[in-house]
């Protein structure tokens, strides 16, 4: 509903459809990642270009969307907001995800 | 009669202050969010982006927290912000009649653990390091089995700025 992907290369890009990823919608964000990501490839990035805030339990959303991913797997992150990369950074999430400014600036350093 | 060229331009100490009542539960708190930051967007002068952006994440973490830990087990009751600008600071006062605010959530938190292994990184705690960041000042007073948490935040550009300091 919120979320739909696709997969070139080895990579799937899930796009956020919303303009917010917070308390209201974290669990059922956390549910549409599970499902997006059963299968398909290693490479996932997670295209945030669409939202504009992110609250700590949207953050705590997506961290959880990358544990579930489990050891094969990994979560790339493109696309934030000044306000959204504010919370990534205050919290030092920053140093755990992968941040790319753009989804190009992901995908061209896919062939690198 | 027209005031002498020497005399300073004296602004009101408190502009106007703007109450917002919601109901503390997640679809409620989105829409009081909306709310304030369309209020915010009025109050404050240009080139306040930075502000009301912090705004916007310590308001949602305030919130969510009234919703969520507040009335933790009790029906929730109607809730509200209060927003005024006050010289070079924006004063938000949120007032509930939820359970107290633990003391120890008054101080800064330790920044969240993310040494381990990716199974083990934390997903949640980070709303009070937020608040606390993005914060210039912070007050918590209970009283009359209501929760009164004031929070500032320092507002660049202002021209009360240009006055003498309080």
């Amino acid at each position: 509903m919120s979320l739909s992907s696709s997969v070139q290369d080895q990579t799937q890009v899930i796009f956020v459809n919303a303009e917010r990823i917070d308390a209201a919608m974290a669990i059922q964000f956390k549910d549409e990642m599970r499902q997006e990501t059963a299968d398909g490839p290693g490479r996932v990035i997670l295209d945030l270009t669409k939202v504009e805030f992110i609250d700590s339990s949207g953050l705590g959303a997506i961290v959880a969307s990358m544990k579930q991913l489990g050891t094969d797997k990994r979560l790339e992150l493109a696309g934030l907001s000044p306000n959204v990369q504010k919370v990534f950074r205050l919290t030092r999430m920053d140093t755990i995800f992968t941040l790319f400014p753009t989804l190009n600036d992901a995908l061209d350093r896919s062939s690198a | 009669m027209t005031q002498p060229a020497h005399m300073p331009i004296c602004y009101p100490m408190v502009r106007r202050t703007r109450i917002t009542r919601y109901k503390p539960e997640p679809c409620d708190v989105r829409r009081a969010l909306n709310v304030l930051m369309s209020e915010c967007d009025a109050m404050l002068p240009p080139n306040c982006a930075e502000v009301a952006g912090n705004l916007q994440i310590v308001l949602a973490e305030a919130l969510n927290n009234v919703a969520e830990h507040a009335f933790a087990g009790l029906e929730p009751s109607e809730a509200s912000v209060a927003i005024a600008l006050r010289g070079d600071h924006l004063r938000v006062v949120l007032r509930d009649t939820g359970h107290p605010l633990p003391q120890q959530l008054l101080q800064p938190p330790p920044p969240p653990n993310l040494s381990g292994e990716t199974d083990v990184l934390p997903e949640g705690g980070f709303g009070w390091t937020l608040i606390h960041q993005l914060t210039s000042r912070l007050e918590y007073s209970r009283t009359d089995r209501a929760n009164r948490l004031c929070l500032w935040f320092l507002v660049a550009g202002t021209r009360k700025k240009l006055l003498a300091p309080q």
